[in-house]
């Protein structure tokens, strides 16, 4: 599962309205969907004013979302140890703007 | 374009979805349109049947979106992306078709009600990218 960060958190060097968030998982069965469900709802907790979407590999690659959107990749989270990743991705994401 | 809100339920930037409202009253199938919350419809059509269906304007619509909606407001019969700007994966429309659930936006929802199986209803692009991927 991969982390992107898009919008203006990420692009604007100075005012920036929300933090955009989106998770990539691997297929469209129920499990990759539940975990990613799980990760957002632990990025929400942990990013104030997070917005998160979701998306499998092959949507991703339908809307092109990567590319058109300009998301930078955060992270790869380690599915049987999420917390963890999140735990680095969340203060990536915080230190991001304070470089 | 107005931001629409990023989670659960993706409801519109003006907070109603008042056109999708004037086309199910105007469609000449359906009898009856019920308000249950701000983002959710029982829409009964003539014959009887009724239709629970989700309004959202999900920027792009996929499986984990779908799953989140069941969560959230149980089984759904159709789930209807509400603005232009908004899209929905071929991934997920597969999904909900093999569980009896139409994935559409306005204009394919008013096709799809025409039809005894709405759930099956694809669009021309639609029908085209199933076979590309030979799923039908």
């Amino acid at each position: 599962m991969k982390i992107y960060g898009f919008g203006s958190y990420f692009s604007s060097k100075t005012s920036y309205r929300d933090i955009d968030i989106l998770i990539v998982h691997e297929s469209d069965a129920c499990e990759p969907c539940m975990k990613a469900i799980e990760v957002k709802r632990n990025i929400l907790n942990e990013i104030e004013g997070a917005n998160v979407s979701i998306l499998s590999k092959s949507a991703e690659e339908y809307f092109n979302f990567v590319s058109t959107s300009h998301a930078i990749l955060l992270g790869t989270v380690d599915e049987n140890d999420f917390l963890s990743s999140v735990d680095k991705i969340v203060s990536d994401v915080a230190a991001f703007r304070a470089t | 374009m107005p931001a629409h809100k990023n989670n659960f339920p993706w409801m519109s930037y003006y907070g109603h979805y008042k056109f999708f409202e004037e086309r199910m009253r105007e469609h000449n199938k359906v009898k009856e349109v019920r308000h249950v919350n701000p983002s959710f419809y029982h829409i009964e059509l003539k014959d009887g049947k009724v239709i629970k269906t989700f309004v959202c304007e999900c920027y792009s619509f996929d499986v984990a979106e779908y799953i989140e909606v069941c969560q959230e407001l149980g089984e759904v019969d159709a789930v209807v992306i509400s603005s232009n700007w908004c899209g929905y994966s071929p991934g997920v429309k597969r999904y909900c078709m093999n569980r009896g659930v139409g994935v559409y936006d306005i204009r394919g929802f008013m096709a799809a009600i025409n039809k005894r199986n709405y759930w099956e209803y694809l669009t021309e692009d639609e029908k085209e990218k199933f076979e590309e991927n030979g799923w039908i």
